[in-house]
């Protein structure tokens, strides 16, 4: 066989796949094709198989035409192949707008959540969790936080009693008393828990809520410490724009003592509903620990100096979450807690 | 306590507004929680109206026309007011505006026409002055046609503030202007005392005699005669009302003012009602009964500390007077008390009788011993001005033992040790030195605390005012870095988290219930041995005791979520449960995890989903996930009653009981109106993170497993977890697991017995298994099976 000849059929060949390509409408006409001129018995392999007759000077010219060849059919099959699958769907699609369907999730809390963010910001900070009991005795409630029996500030909270003589906590300092009785400074803890208060529920009291308070006791403690933890957490909270503000106020068992506030976290500062136009957001109580509590305590109260600040973690969910009414937490309307 | 800001500025001068010195007194530790209005405005739509001109009335002398500005519009208005003149602005009535309850509209006087008023005082009920219009500073007036407000025309805003328990000294105009003293830099001033006194002395008239000079370490008195008891003049109405305190007469007026001053209370009696000339004070006797001001006849306690006279009681000390010495119209000899009360002898009593008067807050919060004597000379002052009368000479005074000033000492060393800042020894001086407590020497300050300060007694509470004054918040925030501290792992409340996560994720709500609790709910459940925690003195009977169970709190959010139209409620909840092993101890606190299943199985919404309720596997599948997803695999259920559940099972690992789980008894869910099977469990999480054993991995094998199903034909009596086990221990090294995965009682099987498929797995670790490695193995658990139970295989 010649060169021209074969040259001839790979021609005849290319003009037989153009026309087959162009009428080939389905998956299975693709395929039949592809096998009849690529398959292993196909066209182009016989063509191949007729190269060894060639005279050897013409060889690589002829090799090089039936390549071609098959490089043009493997070129158009697929782009025939590609253009098909697009133009053609194999599988009718569903109905998209039905509702989707997977094992319905669980949430947690709001409270957990915000606890849990709380905790991790003071964590970071090197403050170790602490826990105490939520039935306590007077002492470690009142009297070894500097208020004693008879002392005014033991009106400022309205406490539950409990049977046996004891009190349902009206706040988580009785867990600063109780770490410091077993641990010698330095101290660095937080104290999250359930507190109890005599109070009516409404809109903003809850006779069960949780605090968060924190204690450091250290030498060199300073009230300008207690600031830089304050503000940090306000910052990892609510985000680095946030400034911090302290009012004096009065608790016995922190002197000086403070309330603070935060930059309203809804308005930045401007001033809306949630801060009623001021601007700031209050948010518990801090302080130096008074010496007279390590005195109680038995620390060096001229060596060891402190702070005291604690948080309603209420109070900090619903500004976070501008939920109106505490009582919401404690329903546990499953409308309100599938939005966490 | 409510200032008013007119009466503030007779004792020291300054030049905020209202909002401006409010905020200061807040930032020095005087909560302002409003501004407001001294008195009820009993106005409505009236503005600032500038008073353009003033002409004659053409038909009447002694009315002007004039024309008044108030916003864009000028109108013409007849005015009967002698001071009215161009130029000035004042309180103006448009139509429309309501004085008293009557609208404003438009009137002709005497052929003009009037397009509305311009006021005065008495016209807004602002004070009794009806001699002109009121003239407002035209510089702080603000501008025609602004609304008028209370605050605009008198100076009569009052703040009220939240005074610290602390601070009795605050409870006083005098007080608070102390505070704004030191804020302003400006001096206080404090009002005259001296009064003009008889020769005769006071000792003539009475005669003081202190039974318990603990509960009563001083008593002063004065003796004036010859009042005349009147109205008050118009001033000191005012100045009462301004701060909430009804007038009554001039007498009773002045000692409230004086109290309101100076924070000392008072008390007048009418000295014809004194029997023997004289003042007792004595504890009372046990059921001893005496009628106070009120009219109210209380019985008293050995506790309870009286002012008697040589017959009788006439007061109950440091609270409130008596009915039988009080000031009446035709009182015409006074006699003023002004006494020391020991702060918790009057706390204990006002509590106890549940009365909490003006005199008691300040008493209760500790009085000033030495400040007796200025206020009762300053009342009586003011009754020589306003009632008249003669003052006999000196004060009766009995104080066996004067109570002395402190003298604290400070060291600014360590004031920066505590604040953290430096502070300038002149700024610390000037500071003590305008609260009044005299500072000398340098370093240490020595510094006299006058007695009107019980709160300051050591060196921390002086550092306090100082602070307070010089600002909390110029103070820096320190930026330093913290490292932890030794062990700070808490391993309970990690676990609880992985608790809660897991719950979450499957499936579960995380609720958060109230710890109290009524009884009902206590009455269903206690550990055995132990008794409920009650609570003394709850709110009601629904808060009465501590909770004894989580499950409870879940029935009743299944309940309120049933009643809100929810068919489905899966929850959960960690918190403790509580209860008294002895009468000694703090109670029993038990961190606890609970759940509940309610309603439907699966994706309860799903369209094409069959609608199957939860049954007592879905709780036990629940239960096997949590416990495997916090850590505790090799658990244990037994049957066990439990008096919350129907038929309860005890989770148990190792010797540890975990805690129990079952179908809710019918009986409980009807007290809770659950209509359909709730199913729950309740863990102790101390329990269970003690017996849990934190993930270690263990190697996989590479080779594939082999599976074979078989199915016996058992009796039906016996538990399908029976024959799981005999095959576990029949299966030979190769065997995985034996998981059963049908159970069929029907058609082709005999009746009493019933069918159990157990899919088979075997692998090994080192190689791929053949047929003949787990031929035989199949073949020892049939005859084993078979042999044991009876049982047959199904073809
Ligand atoms: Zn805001």
């Amino acid at each position: 066989m010649t060169e021209n000849s074969l040259q001839e059929s790979v021609r005849t060949i290319r003009r037989d796949l153009e026309s087959a390509i162009a009428a080939a409408d389905s998956t299975q006409e693709i395929e039949a094709l592809r096998v009849r001129f690529l398959g292993r018995k196909g066209a182009v392999s016989a063509l191949f198989k007729q190269l060894g007759s060639v005279p050897p000077d013409q060889r690589k010219a002829a090799g090089q035409a039936i390549n071609d060849l098959k490089q043009f059919g493997e070129d158009e099959i697929s782009r025939l192949i590609s253009r098909h699958a697009a133009t053609t769907t194999t599988e009718a699609a569903p109905d998209l707008t039905l509702p989707g369907n997977w094992p319905q999730a669980g949430s947690l809390h709001p409270l957990t959540l915000v606890q849990r963010r709380i905790k991790t910001i003071f964590q970071n900070m090197g403050f170790a969790i602490a826990d105490g009991p939520e039935i306590e005795t007077e002492y470690y409630n009142f009297e070894a936080l500097n208020i004693p029996k008879g002392h005014p500030a033991r009106e400022m909270q309205d406490t539950l009693f409990v049977d046996n003589g004891f009190v349902l906590r009206t706040h988580t300092s009785n867990v600063q008393i109780r770490v410091m009785e077993r641990q010698r400074p330095p101290v660095r803890i937080i104290s999250p828990g359930r507190c109890f208060r005599r109070d009516t529920p409404d809109a903003t009291h809850s006779p069960v809520f949780h605090q968060i308070e924190g204690l450091c006791v250290d030498e060199g403690i300073t009230f300008a410490d207690l600031r830089g933890v304050i503000l940090n957490f306000a910052r990892q909270m609510f985000g680095p724009d946030m400034k911090i503000r302290f009012r004096p106020s009065y608790f016995p068992f922190v002197e000086p003592g403070a309330e603070y506030d935060f930059t309203c976290f809804i308005c930045m500062g401007r001033g809306c509903r949630v801060c009623k136009g001021s601007g700031w957001i209050e948010i518990s109580g801090a302080g130096m620990v008074n010496p007279v509590v390590f005195e109680t305590i038995g620390y060096d109260s001229e060596r060891y100096t402190g702070y005291a600040f604690g948080m309603g973690v209420e109070r900090i969910a619903m500004a976070l979450y501008q939920v109106e009414d505490i009582r919401m937490f404690f329903e546990n309307d499953l409308r309100f807690l599938q939005q966490f | 306590m409510n200032i008013s800001l007119a009466w503030l500025k007779t004792y020291v001068d300054f030049d905020l507004t209202a909002a401006e010195l409010a905020h200061a007194l807040t930032m020095a530790g005087l909560e302002v929680e409003e501004i407001g209005q001294g008195t009820k405005t009993t106005f409505s739509g009236v503005v600032i109206g500038e008073i353009l001109s003033v002409e004659r009335h053409p038909n009447a002398d002694k009315l002007s026309v004039c024309s008044v500005r108030a916003g864009d519009d000028v109108v013409q208005v007849v005015c009967g007011a002698p001071n009215v003149q161009a130029g000035v602005k004042a309180p103006f009535a448009p139509v429309g505006a309501v004085l008293n309850g009557n609208e404003i509209r438009p009137v002709t006087l005497r052929g003009v026409q009037s397009q509305g008023m311009i006021c005065s005082a008495r016209e807004l009920g602002l004070s009794k002055d009806h001699t002109g219009i009121m003239i407002l500073d035209t510089k702080t007036a603000g501008a025609a046609g602004d609304p008028f407000t209370a605050a605009n025309g008198s100076d009569d805003t009052t703040l009220s503030i939240d005074i610290t328990p602390n601070r009795p000294d605050c409870l006083s105009h005098i007080g608070v202007a102390r505070e704004v003293s030191v804020i302003t830099g400006n001096p206080l001033t404090l009002p005259p005392s001296g009064c003009r006194e008889t020769d005769r002395s006071v000792d003539e008239y009475i005669s003081i005699g202190i039974e318990d000079s603990d509960a009563c370490p001083r008593y002063s008195a004065r003796y004036i005669s010859g009042v005349t008891v009147a109205e008050s003049p118009e001033w000191l109405q005012n100045r009462l009302s301004s701060v909430g305190i009804r007038p009554i007469n001039n007498i009773v007026d002045i000692t409230n003012f004086v109290l309101m001053e100076t924070g000392h209370p008072l008390h007048a009696f009418d000295y014809r009602e004194i029997a023997g000339k004289q003042i007792i004070v004595r504890k009372a006797k046990p059921g001893e009964i005496f009628t106070t001001l009120d009219d109210i006849s209380r019985e008293l306690t050995s506790d309870d500390l009286l002012i008697c006279d040589g017959e009788r009681p006439v007061a109950l000390a440091g609270i409130m007077g008596g009915k039988n010495s009080e000031i009446g119209d035709d009182t015409t000899a006074v006699l003023l008390e002004s006494a020391f009360f020991d702060p918790l002898t009057i706390r204990k009593t006002a509590k106890r009788l549940g009365l909490s008067t003006e005199a008691s807050q300040r008493f209760e919060r500790g009085a000033d011993p030495n400040n007796t004597v200025y206020a009762v000379d300053r009342a009586a002052r003011l009754i020589q001005e306003l009632a008249g009368g003669t003052i006999a000479g000196g004060v009766a005074d009995a104080y066996p033992a004067p109570v002395q000033p402190l003298a604290v000492s400070l060291r600014l060393k360590r004031l920066e040790a505590i604040t953290g800042i430096s502070i300038p020894a002149d700024r610390v001086r000037d500071i003590l030195t305008r609260l009044q407590l005299a500072p000398s020497g340098s370093d240490p300050l020595t510094v006299t605390v006058p007695t009107f300060r019980p709160d300051i007694k050591r060196e921390i509470d002086l550092i306090e005012e100082v602070l307070r004054h010089f600002g909390y918040n110029t103070v820096p925030a320190a930026e330093t870095i913290l490292l932890p501290l030794g062990d700070t792992r808490n391993p309970l409340r990690d676990y609880t988290e992985t608790l809660k996560d897991a719950a979450a994720g499957a499936g579960l709500h995380e609720v958060v219930n109230s710890s109290l609790v009524p009884s009902r709910y206590t009455e269903l459940y206690v550990p055995e041995g132990n008794v409920p925690a009650g609570v003394k003195n709850p709110l009601n009977p629904e808060t009465a005791f501590l909770r004894t169970s989580l499950i409870p709190g879940l029935l009743t959010a299944v309940s309120w979520n049933i009643n809100r139209s929810h068919d489905t409620c899966r929850l959960f909840e960690t918190g403790n449960v509580f209860s008294f092993r002895d009468t000694v101890s703090l109670p029993d606190e038990t961190l606890t995890f609970a759940g509940v299943l309610y309603g439907r199985s699966g994706s309860s919404e799903f369209w094409s989903d069959e609608k199957e309720q939860v049954t007592f596997f879905h709780l036990k599948g629940l239960v096997e996930t949590l416990l495997s997803r916090s850590y505790l695999r090799e658990c244990r259920f037994t049957a066990e009653d439990h008096p919350l559940f129907a038929y309860g099972y005890t989770i148990t690992a190792g010797d540890t009981r975990l805690g129990h789980f079952g179908p809710v008894a019918q009986s409980i869910r009807e007290q809770w109106d659950i209509p359909e099977a709730a199913f729950c469990f309740e863990l102790s999480v101390e329990h269970m993170l003690a017996a849990s054993v934190p993930p270690v991995s263990r190697p996989i094998s590479r080779f594939p497993a082999v599976k074979r199903d078989v199915a016996f034909i058992v009796p039906g009596e016996i538990p399908a977890g029976d024959i799981r086990a005999c095959i576990l221990r029949a299966g030979g090294a190769f065997l995985k697991e034996a998981a059963l995965f049908d159970q069929y009682t029907g058609d082709s099987i005999p009746a009493g017995k019933k069918s159990l498929a157990f899919s088979l797995q075997f692998i090994s670790p080192e190689r791929t298994l053949r047929e003949q490695d787990v031929d035989p193995a199949v073949k020892q658990i049939i005859e084993s099976v078979g042999g044991t139970f009876g049982a047959t295989l199904r073809s």
